[in-house]
């Protein structure tokens, strides 16, 4: 019985990951995830300078469910990125560098500096939801997405995989990031949303609005993962609202190869080894061999 | 795995080991974390720079908070800041500070106004019944101290409490105040020497030093960075492990944002700490000083 996969040429021992924004943007936050178990590390979204983000509150849990963050794109910039990779390689695990920018040249500027440190892959993040100019901007404009995936696929020769948010035009920008050369989709990005404290009428974050992140955007995902690999057989990397073994285990069926993980974090620091004793479950259940096996298995009807 | 093994003959009991073994902690925890209404019932002076904000909590926490945690006060509109909680009692919390930036200037201003508060976040510091506390506390270090030495006093645990501060006009009704939260008294130390001790209160901790080593007593200091680590290295020098209270930026207080890692340990002060044995974070304080 094997956890085993590849995904995008990475090799990874098994196929959960963390999602880019908790704790890789330090050298002792890649220390973290390391001892949380991921079989890979994807560090915060790095653009070319420093920036510092907004003000607190950046992050808060919702009465209805989920967290609403909106942290600016907070990161030290691209001169902490050898610390981060040669951190990952000292502890034996393949990193994921997660590049912002508002032009091809910035991508570039990044991707280059990710892959001269010994980067194992490149996520592209066309779609935060909460920055101006960054990310979504981007990511609902299939022309956009296509021309920054392949300026960075054009100077450097490791994966890149492209982060995608929900939009209107998903499947389209899908379709382009993958024509452009992209290796693989991490699908999806937090949703845009609100929050309004009701006795002080004030929006709770200090940006008013952030992403949606959590079991509420779950089912979204569920669905564009499905609706992606459907049309075009692509690797896919799930995202939003792993909380256990069964919310990975329906990314997969829908046809993901691995999962990403953030907001269960926040109350399960053994997510992880859970979520992985889970599936080792499920594929005993349906009498295959490997985890292999199952991923896009709902399609099989 | 034999256990397992023997459910795997069937898909029926298999389908209900795998729910009962990894549900159970979905949902645990969930609310936690919400930001819950509290209203300013008074804010009171205690000295030029201390004071003390009295919360009144309208939606409780799910669980009480123990020394060392904190919570993340929400000024509406204005900033979201971790504050230790001096005491807490009858939903009713307490906050000692100084105004130092927006948000606690905000706070000493927001008598009567609704705010939001989340926690209580961190861990509980780990007290062993066996031995005696001496706390030293550095300015608003003073404030997670509170509630610990009221514990500590009431199971007659309390060795001493030293409070250092810069000087007589800081100290007020500071020792008052303490006495009537927590039953003990202050041991005041002010650098300019216009009260109590003359001097730092790690000059108070250095002088006692030789003394604690032959006795049981452990020792909990909360304040800046630099005064914790001189503690630490005291401590390293008198083989024993003092146990720090510390300060940094935090964001979320959820452990997600990872602004307070500290350095390579990994370690995250809001979720990890904010207490910990000296001799896991020496080094990053040495480094930081």
């Amino acid at each position: 019985m094997s956890l085993e996969i590849e995904v995008a040429s990475l090799k990874l021992k098994h196929p959960v990951m963390n999602a880019s924004g908790v704790l890789g943007n330090s050298p002792g936050g890649i220390v973290r995830l390391v001892k949380l178990g991921f079989s890979a590390v994807v560090t915060k979204t790095i653009t070319p300078e420093p920036k510092t983000g907004f003000k607190p509150p950046i992050i808060v849990e919702l009465p209805t469910g989920g967290l609403l963050n909106a942290v600016g794109l907070a990161n030290p910039g691209k001169s902490i990125i050898k610390n981060l990779v040669s951190t990952a390689k000292k502890l034996g695990i393949p990193i994921i560098v997660s590049i912002g920018g508002r032009s091809e040249k910035e991508f570039i500027d990044v991707a280059v500096e990710a892959e001269k440190a010994g980067a194992n892959a490149l996520e592209l993040n066309l779609s935060c939801p909460h920055t101006k100019g960054y990310g979504i901007e981007l990511g609902s404009d299939p022309k956009k997405v296509r021309d920054i995936v392949r300026a960075v696929v054009s100077v450097t020769s490791i994966p890149v995989l492209a982060k995608l948010g929900l939009t209107d035009r998903i499947l389209e920008s899908s379709g382009k990031a993958l024509e452009a050369g992209a290796k693989g989709l991490v699908l999806i990005n937090t949703v845009k949303a609100m929050y309004i404290d009701v006795y002080t009428l004030k929006p709770v974050l200090t940006a008013k609005y952030g992403g949606l992140s959590g079991p509420p955007i779950h089912p979204i995902a569920v669905r564009v993962i499905y609706d992606v690999y459907k049309e075009y057989n692509a690797d896919v990397i799930g995202v939003g609202g792993v909380s256990n073994w069964e919310t990975a285990a329906e990314f997969i069926a829908a046809g993901a190869k691995a999962v990403q993980i953030g907001t269960a974090l926040m109350t399960n620091e053994e997510i992880v080894k859970e979520v992985l004793d889970g599936l080792k479950k499920w594929i005993q259940y349906h009498h295959v061999k490997s985890i292999k096996e199952l991923v896009g298995t709902a399609h099989k009807i | 795995m034999s256990k397992i093994t023997e459910d795997l003959k069937n898909a029926e009991t298999l389908l209900r080991y795998i729910r009962f073994s990894l549900s159970h902690t979905n949902f645990l925890n969930r609310g936690r974390y919400l930001i819950r209404h509290a209203k300013v019932i008074d804010i009171i002076q205690l000295s030029r720079r201390y004071l003390i904000a009295k919360l009144k909590l309208l939606e409780d926490f799910e669980s009480k908070p123990e020394p060392g945690q904190f919570v993340m006060i929400w000024l509406p509109g204005i900033d979201y800041i971790p504050m230790s909680i001096a005491d807490y009692r009858d939903s009713e919390l307490l906050i000692f500070f100084k105004v130092r930036g927006e948000g606690t200037r905000a706070l000493a201003n927001s008598k009567n106004k609704i705010l939001g508060v989340t926690g209580p976040l961190g861990k509980p510091i780990d007290l062993c019944n066996e031995s005696k506390y001496l706390l030293v506390g550095g300015g608003t270090g003073l404030a997670p101290l509170i509630r610990l030495a009221k514990k500590l006093y009431s199971l007659n645990l309390l060795e001493n409490v030293i409070w250092g501060t810069r000087s007589s006009d800081d100290v007020g009704v500071v020792p008052e105040f303490f006495k009537e939260v927590t039953g003990s008294e202050l041991t005041v130390c002010t650098e300019d020497c216009s009260m109590g001790y003359c001097g730092k209160a790690t000059d108070l901790v250095t002088e006692l030093m030789p003394k604690l080593r032959d006795s049981s007593v452990e020792v909990i200091a909360a304040g800046p960075n630099d005064m914790l680590a001189s503690i630490a290295s005291m401590g390293s020098k008198y083989g024993i492990d003092p146990i720090v209270i510390m300060e940094s930026t935090v964001k979320c207080g959820l452990g997600l944002c990872g602004e307070c890692i500290l350095g390579e340990t990994g370690l995250s002060l809001c979720r990890d700490g904010p207490a910990f044995r000296a001799s896991k974070v020496v080094n990053y304080l040495l480094n930081k000083k």
